[in-house]
Order: structure tokens, then C-alpha cells, then sequence
């Protein structure tokens, strides 16, 4: 059986009976057990082959199936899934059971998706290797020397070893397009409003979406079409949004594209300026023109990013008090107050940084300084970023400045880390929708190629991306 | 400059006990300085964008029986919520 091939053409197969569900299931499964190394998941779902015989089943006895009938789907472990335990990749919340099921979650399995398991991730989504999780690291299954990206470095490394066809990650400042540029496969952030956050455990609610992760552009619009959509228990989601993503079209045809000035500088490693220049000559031979264009408030916008998801993150995690959500500790013999910053000190270091990061930068006294400034940057760059969408249909650069590092490398340089974020923050501080699509390699590691759109125009993206799939 | 005692100060509001406290000064404090930066940024006269919905946009204000019991993961004695003593 080929588990490589697109989730598209897999639902297309079971649904014609040519495989069935049930073999689909149990191959991933056991190809699940075959790269257990990697630390792709945190857990699996062990009712994951009768759920597909359910669908054979239906499909024997002429029963109307959904277009993910039998597919093999991972879940990225801070999206709820009623029943399966959801943990963040933190101790706080290693035996937290949700009594619901995430909205995209739910319109996943009406489809007949099965959901095998659940991926790692760093920490309540915090970090971009997958090494700050409480499980260990996820090792990148192209060189398992090297951090997959993250945070949802699980779920990219998941649809890379074909242990699920389509992924769901969540993304606050690249985390389905860096993973998925480290990974070698597409990662796609929606516009702020088109997909549901019910139920995806926040981080940074203002700025963050969930996102699909696929092998291809199609499958990842196949997962839009399922996901997104108006919900009624989250009120951010946009009611008139489309909900049609046909990704067939190539036609670029008098189309402008803006190439970043500042996310590709002079300095770029030259296996990625080479994916960038390969990127603009397919974009170019589909009838597009592309030219240079600048955003000055790039260079603050990681600055604003992280001063506004520690903010954010402080108060989004305060909930997690063990009383409400938690793990067996005994509250005899404490205070209120101290027993709360006991049963917290399971949270992990970042987690911790964060927090406390995230209690400066708005407080009394400091405010001034960080946090209305970085709203002000997010204001400018905002502006900026419309503006250039008055003149140009998309924006591309290099998802990620920097070809993946070895796992170890950076863990240490919470500064350095930030910066590797430089090319995908802007589309979460503006609501954009951006697409991380792979374009080649550098020393042996995939390279993606980030390509943003302005508001509401996901399906018109995701169609444009298809351009930079496949040989030059 | 962050001091050894702000960090301090903060983790108590957070409620957060830690361990290896030189550990959290410097991290911290290289991010804080980090973020300076955005006094670089001239933004001054920018005004705070914000996002206004009308309330004619949000669902109506009624009450949506959920079948799902959203408490019991926390620990329930009783029918109430068991929580340390206070003071």
C-alpha cells in the first residue's frame, strides 16, 4: 500500500473500494510503531481499526461516506479530542481527558477522518524546534540529527514519515509553516476567523489559528474545506468567509507578486536564496510579475510578537491552578496561594520564562515601554502590509532565513530562537493567511518557500501555491 | 535592568514557585532587552488599532444547553469544586 500518496487520492480509493479503510489504518498504524524513534506522538489511538472497519461497512452497504472517508489524520496534542487525552506536551496536563471534542476536530471525524494519534509539540505551543516538550524532542525524519521546527513539529514530521495523510497543527507565529519548511511538506495559516479555535487550548488567542498540514497544496485545501467555516462557539470565526478551496488552477496571469525585501537579506544562506529565485521564475512562467517590495516594521515585528503572546500567555495560563485542570496533588497541608505555585512549578522552563516575561511587559511601570509599544509596531505593520496589498496579490520570501539546526543548537539563546521567526510573524500579527510550500534543498535539507495573501483570500492562495509545487 | 528581586517580585504574581532562579534572571532578562528595541521602532504617534464588532455581529445572548458535563475533570466532591483553604 503507497501511504505516500495524497490524502485526495487515498479517500478517492477507499471510497471506490479499490483499498479499504481498515488495511489504510492498520499500515499506518504499524508504520506508527516503525518510527516510534522520532517521537512523532505523544499517543494513538487504539480504537483507530475498528473505527475504520465502521467505514467499510458503511461503504459495502452503499451508505453515504464523507470525503475523508478511512483517512488516516494526526491531531497536534493542544486541539481537544473528546474521550483521548490532551496534554500540550506538558506535565500539567498529562492526564487531562476533554469532555469535547475541538470543532475541527468534530468536522473531521462527520467526514470519516480517523484521527490516529496525537503529535508533540513544544510546551503549550511555545517554542519552534519541538525540543521543549515534556516528552522529548521530535527528531526530523529527513536527518533525525536536526529539530523538526515547531511548534507543531510533531504533526509535520507525522505527514513527512506518512504516518497520517493530513495533519492539524496550530500556528501563533509560524508554527505549521516553519515545521513544515523543516519537514519538507506544506503548511498552510488561514486568515484569523476562517477556522474554529474551539477547543484548541490558547496560547495567544488574539493572533493564533489552526492550520492543515499535507504533501500537498490540495490536500491541504481538501482539510480547508472540512475545517473552516462560521462556528457558534467561537465567535472570531467570519460568517461570509468562503468555504470553497478548489486548488486546481495555475493561472497567474497578470497576478503581481511582491518579493520581501527584508525577510531575504544579503546574508541568506545560498541554497535558500536558490529555492527563492526558483520560486519566482515558476511564479513568473505561470504569467505572474514579480518585483521587489519593502516593510520596514519587519525588523520589530518579532519583538512586538513575542512582548504580545507572553502577555498573552500569562494570562491565558493562569487557569492552570490544579483545581480546575491538574494532576494528583493533595492540598492538604497548603495555602491557597502557595499550594498554586506548587502545583505550577510542573509547567516547564520556557513555559515558566514566558509567564514571567509575560507579566512585565504589561504591568504598571513597564507597559509604556513594551507592551503598548509592540501593539503600535502591530498597528504600523498592519498598515504597511495593506498597503501593499492594494498593489500586489501575494507576498513571498523564505518561510523560515535559516536551513534547519541541529537538535541542542539553539535551545539556549531564547534570542536566537526568536529570530529564526522573522519571515512568518507578520501574517499572524495582520490576520493574514500564508502558505508554506517546499521548493528544494540546501546541504540535504528541505527549504520552503512562504507565499502570504490578503484577507479572506485563503482559496485564491492556496490555488497560486500549487504553482511552486513539482520540478521547476 | 532586570533585577534578581523584580523576578522574584513577578514569579510570586504569576504564582509560579522556580527552582534555579539565576537561571530565569538571565533568560528573562535577555528577552526584556531584546524587546527594547521597539523603542526604535518610532511608533510613537501610532494609534493602537482596535477591532470593533457590533454586538448585531455576535451570536444572540441565549443560553445553548451543552451535553457535555465541562466540570468533571476538575475535582468534584459533592457537586462542589474542592479547592485549598484560604489564608
Amino acid at each position: 500500500m503507497d501511504l505516500q500518496a495524497s490524502a485526495a487520492s487515498l479517500a478517492g480509493m477507499v471510497r471506490r473500494g479499490e483499498i479499504s479503510a481498515e488495511d489504510l489504518i492498520a499500515h499506518t498504524m504499524e508504520r506508527i510503531e516503525q518510527t516510534r524513534g522520532l517521537n512523532i506522538f505523544i499517543s494513538t489511538n487504539q480504537d483507530a481499526v475498528r473505527q475504520a472497519q465502521e467505514i467499510d461497512r458503511a461503504i459495502k452497504s452503499g451508505e453515504r461516506v464523507g470525503r475523508l472517508a478511512g483517512i488516516p489524520v494526526s491531531i497536534k496534542d493542544n486541539i481537544c479530542t473528546g474521550g483521548h487525552r490532551t496534554t500540550c506536551a506538558s506535565r500539567m496536563l498529562e492526564d487531562y481527558m476533554p469532555p469535547y471534542d475541538a470543532t475541527v476536530v468534530r468536522r473531521l471525524r462527520d467526514e470519516g477522518a480517523i484521527i490516529v494519534g496525537k503529535t508533540n509539540m513544544d510546551e503549550f505551543a511555545m517554542g519552534l524546534t519541538t525540543e521543549f516538550s515534556a516528552f522529548g524532542p521530535t527528531l526530523n525524519p529527513l536527518n533525525p540529527q536536526f529539530v523538526p521546527g515547531g511548534s507543531s513539529g510533531g504533526s509535520a514530521a507525522s505527514v513527512a514519515t506518512s504516518t497520517s495523510a493530513i495533519s492539524l497543527g496550530s500556528d501563533t507565529g509560524g508554527s505549521v509553516r516553519n515545521p513544515a519548511s523543516f519537514c519538507g511538506v506544506v503548511g498552510f495559516k488561514p486568515t484569523y476567523g476562517m477556522v474554529s479555535r474551539y477547543g484548541l487550548i490558547s496560547y495567544a488567542n488574539s493572533i493564533e489559528q489552526i492550520g492543515p498540514l499535507g504533501r500537498t497544496v490540495r490536500d491541504v485545501a481538501l482539510a480547508m474545506e472540512v475545517i473552516s467555516g462560521p462556528d457558534i462557539n467561537d465567535d472570531t470565526t467570519i460568517r461570509s468567509a468562503p468555504t470553497r478551496f478548489d486548488a486546481a488552477h495555475g493561472n497567474l496571469d497578470g497576478k503581481r507578486v511582491g518579493l520581501v525585501r527584508q525577510m531575504a537579506p544579503n546574508d541568506l544562506d545560498r541554497g535558500i536564496r536558490g529555492a527563492l529565485d526558483g520560486a519566482v521564475s515558476k511564479l513568473e512562467s505561470s504569467g505572474a510579475v514579480c518585483e521587489d517590495v519593502s516593510l520596514e516594521t519587519v525588523d520589530y515585528s518579532v519583538a512586538a510578537y513575542y512582548t504580545i503572546t507572553s502577555t498573552e500567555a500569562g494570562s491565558n495560563l493562569a487557569r492552570y491552578d490544579n483545581i480546575r485542570y491538574g494532576y494528583d496533588l493533595d492540598q492538604e497541608g497548603y495555602e491557597f496561594h502557595r499550594y498554586l505555585a506548587k502545583a505550577r512549578s510542573r509547567f516547564g522552563p520556557e513555559v515558566k520564562r514566558r509567564i514571567i516575561a509575560g507579566g512585565f511587559v504589561p504591568s504598571s511601570g513597564y507597559a509604556g515601554r513594551y507592551f503598548l509599544k509592540a501593539l503600535k509596531v502591530k498597528s504600523r505593520l498592519t498598515r504597511e502590509v495593506n498597503d501593499l496589498f492594494r498593489k500586489y496579490d501575494y507576498l513571498i520570501s523564505p518561510t523560515v532565513p535559516v536551513l534547519p539546526f541541529r537538535i541542542g543548537e539553539r535551545i539556549d539563546d531564547p534570542v536566537a530562537l526568536f529570530l529564526v521567526d522573522i519571515n512568518t510573524v507578520t501574517a499572524n500579527l495582520t490576520g493574514k493567511p500564508a502558505i508554506s510550500v517546499p521548493c528544494g534543498e540546501s546541504e540535504g535539507l528541505p527549504v520552503g518557500i512562504q507565499m502570504m495573501a490578503d484577507s479572506i483570500k485563503d482559496a485564491e492562495l492556496l490555488g497560486a501555491a500549487t504553482v511552486l509545487e513539482g520540478q521547476p | 535592568m532586570v533585577t534578581d528581586d523584580e523576578i522574584n517580585r513577578m514569579a510570586a504574581m504569576m504564582r509560579l514557585e522556580i527552582d534555579d532562579r539565576s537561571e530565569y534572571v538571565e533568560k528573562v532578562q535577555r528577552m526584556l532587552d531584546y524587546f527594547e528595541i521597539l523603542d526604535s521602532a518610532g511608533v510613537d504617534d501610532e494609534e493602537i488599532a482596535v477591532h470593533e464588532v457590533s454586538l448585531d455581529r455576535l451570536r444572540a445572548d441565549e443560553h445553548i444547553p451543552s451535553k457535555h458535563n465541562l466540570s468533571y475533570a476538575a475535582r468534584n466532591e459533592r457537586g462542589h469544586v474542592k479547592a485549598p483553604r484560604l489564608g
